[in-house]
């Protein structure tokens, strides 16, 4: 089986050969394709003598990319923030909703000594009743529209009637000024409603201010139960007003005493679910002095009437000195003597621009109607007049 | 086999000029060209290695174009890019060189079977091609009364395990064409017989339109059509030879087809056939056209080229 090498018109193997390896030159390349493209022998001597292609190596199977590869590093940093979050927040969030049991265990334990610079560790695995607990958490939701919406439900879940408890406004809020007689010292009467407490039991909330408007902090409200004798006592927030919620229904009298002024008591028949809003003025005088207002008519709406709206607060911030209506319009002047002027019963102010010179120390209406709807005076003395409140004149 | 050290008397030889070209292997030129060869470990002389390099370069023109004149540095580039060691190995093994045999074994015996067994399929015929070659190499031929070893005609562009193999294959290739010639013709006609064309007047003009469109061809496309076509390569059998992706194979005869279908359409029709008729011819299907350039493709090789084959092969004749 010796055979001899074909020399002649084919390629010889050595040809071949560089041409499978590609190291032919392009003019030698073009001269044997055209061979090969005719000569079956040599096309298939060079399919032939290819090497066997070098089995590729498995492929791994591709593992579907996922959304979030992580990163060692920023996984571990991820995974830190977590865990710091995760702590931080039960160490906020744990006082805020305690059991009710946990809460009556609290009323009866001392403070707990002060402990400087518990570590991460130890506040996380201290127990919750060493924790500081917020001041008013549940009133805060009983009056939120949630709980509203949710009244019915919880007023079916409770049975007995919880202790009342006692909390304030949220600050900032300004009371609110009603354009009342210069001689009337007190208004006791309930001249607006708020949502009724979730639990269907009555409240009392209102602002206490003294003869000029001007709210009174620090107030002492006692409410006092005539049927049962039982007492409540609440203080008025930096804005004067006091909120008192989950009271029984029955007559109700309240003692309103604050230095300076005059004590005030207000009866009142509190019906069930509802709250009345009072705004009673204190008459300035000495404490000794008892200014009873008896108040009979039920002036209290009932769940279904609509929440009146509360005049805004005034862009200054400041608490209102005075205040003076008329329709509409309400004029303000705050403690730093600045005139405002609503045109919408206090939904919306806007400071008046001034022609005088000085504080606006009082409002008023003045005596001739006719000619004018409101007076103010400055501190200088000087008297201006107004029809709508933006356009002021003198009055002399 | 002889063994010979002739180098020592060309140490101081200023340059061997070439028989055939005019080109000059300095002294320097040839110690760089025979280290880099490491000739001196299978008993090549500086002399023989200058002698082989020079018959090299003028066979191949140095790697230019025919009619191209090759500079010093262009000749010089052309040794140094050859497969020095290989090519030192070869012709001391075709000089008879037993320090040479003894490498050339160690290297390529193992490989030489192994090639075999693989282009064969089969260990026995694979051993048996292997030993004809490695025999052959050895020079138990002669020619003229000299001893002829394939191994002289390796030329050191490709490397001599490529050389090998094609030179297995040739003659798998060539055993195997003489003993299917055994086998019954008709069993290949019939395999072969394409599907009856509508008449022979339209077959005619069919052969003659594409035999001259296949000439206008350039030769990869003609390697492509018929590798595809007529010896049913793979995709990536033809990629791998002519060292492109499959998927520029599988363009180029998308192209390719769809050419020559638009080609022979206008030249059917330029010959007086309406568009049915020529889309008749054709066939309506394009694997129609595949059949009918099988069988066209392979009539296509030129008359003279089997003429000089048979007269260069007459055994195989």
């Amino acid at each position: 089986m010796i055979e001899r090498l074909h020399p002649g018109p084919h390629p010889d193997a050595d040809s071949l050969n560089a041409f499978i390896e590609g190291v032919l030159p392009e003019h030698e390349r073009l001269q044997c394709l055209a061979h090969l493209a005719e000569c079956d022998r040599c096309r298939e001597v060079v399919f032939v003598a290819q090497e066997p292609p070098v089995p590729a190596s498995p492929k791994p199977v591709p593992v579907p990319r996922r959304w979030f590869a992580p990163i060692p590093v920023l996984s571990a940093a991820a995974a830190a923030c977590l865990v710091i979050a995760a702590v931080w927040m039960y160490l906020h969030r744990a006082p805020a909703m305690p059991p009710a049991h946990e809460m009556a265990a609290h009323a009866t334990q001392p403070p707990p000594a002060p402990v400087s610079h518990p570590s991460i560790q130890q506040q996380a695995q201290a127990p919750p009743s060493f924790r500081v607990i917020e001041p008013h958490p549940a009133p805060r939701k009983e009056l939120s529209p949630a709980n509203i919406l949710s009244r019915s439900v919880v007023k079916e879940q409770s049975t007995l009637p919880p202790p009342p408890s006692i909390s304030f406004d949220v600050p900032g809020e300004t009371a609110r000024g009603v354009l009342r007689p210069p001689s009337a010292y007190v208004s006791p009467l309930p001249t607006a409603v708020q949502p009724p407490p979730q639990d269907g039991l009555a409240g009392i909330t209102g602002t206490v201010t003294d003869p000029s408007g001007a709210t009174i902090p620090g107030a002492i409200v006692a409410l006092h139960q005539v049927d049962t004798g039982k007492s409540t006592n609440a203080q008025t927030d930096t804005s004067g007003k006091f909120k008192v919620t989950g009271l029984p229904a029955g007559r109700y009298q309240l003692q309103i005493t604050s230095p300076g002024f005059q004590q005030t008591t207000i009866q009142i028949d509190l019906p069930p679910q509802e709250v009345a809003v009072l705004t009673p003025t204190l008459a300035v005088g000495s404490m000794s002095q008892t200014v009873e207002v008896n108040s009979t008519v039920p002036t209290l709406q009932t769940e279904s009437a609509s929440v009146a709206a509360e005049p805004q607060p005034l862009p200054s911030k400041l608490p209102v000195a005075t205040t003076i209506s008329s329709g509409k319009i309400m004029l303000s002047v705050d403690s730093a003597g600045t005139l405002f002027l609503s045109k919408n019963k206090g939904k919306r102010w806007k400071a008046v621009k001034s022609v005088w010179s000085g504080k606006v120390v009082e409002l008023a209406e003045p005596d001739q109607p006719s000619t004018a709807k409101f007076q103010l005076t400055t501190e200088s003395g000087t008297e201006w007049l107004s029809r709508d409140g933006s356009h002021w004149y003198p009055a002399h | 086999m002889d063994s010979a050290s002739p180098q020592s008397a060309e140490l101081n030889a200023p340059a061997i000029p070439s028989e055939v070209g005019d080109q000059q292997l300095s002294a320097s030129s040839i110690d760089e060209l025979w280290c880099a060869a490491d000739a001196e470990s299978v008993g090549l002389g500086k002399a023989e290695l200058a002698k082989v390099l020079l018959a090299i370069g003028d066979k191949y023109n140095y790697g230019l174009p025919p009619g191209t004149t090759a500079t010093r540095a262009q000749a010089f580039a052309f040794w140094r890019a050859l497969q020095l060691p290989d090519l030192a190995l070869a012709h001391a093994c075709a000089l008879g060189r037993e320090s040479a045999w003894r490498q050339f074994m160690d290297r390529f015996r193992q490989p030489l079977i192994e090639a075999a067994i693989g282009i064969t399929g089969s260990a026995t015929l694979g051993q048996e091609l292997a030993d004809s070659l490695y025999s052959e190499m050895f020079g138990l031929a002669e020619q003229g009364g000299e001893r002829r070893s394939p191994l002289a005609s390796y030329s050191g562009r490709g490397s001599l395990k490529g050389f090998l193999r094609a030179a297995l294959a040739q003659r798998n290739v060539d055993h195997y064409r003489r003993t299917r010639r055994e086998t019954p013709l008709a069993v290949d006609f019939a395999a072969a017989s394409p599907d009856p064309t509508p008449t022979p007047q339209a077959l005619s003009r069919l052969n003659e339109s594409l035999t001259a469109i296949l000439s206008s061809l350039a030769p990869e496309d003609r390697f492509l059509l018929s590798a595809w076509f007529l010896d049913q390569r793979t995709l990536l059998e033809i990629s791998r030879i002519l060292r492109v992706h499959e998927a520029t194979v599988s363009r180029a005869i998308k192209r390719l087809t769809a050419r020559l279908h638009k080609e022979l359409l206008k030249d059917l029709q330029a010959s007086g056939m309406s568009r049915a008729a020529a889309e008749e011819a054709l066939g309506a299907d394009p694997r129609d056209l595949d059949i009918n350039l099988r069988s066209l493709l392979q009539a296509s090789q030129s008359t003279a080229f089997l003429e000089q084959e048979a007269s260069a092969d007459p055994e195989k004749a």
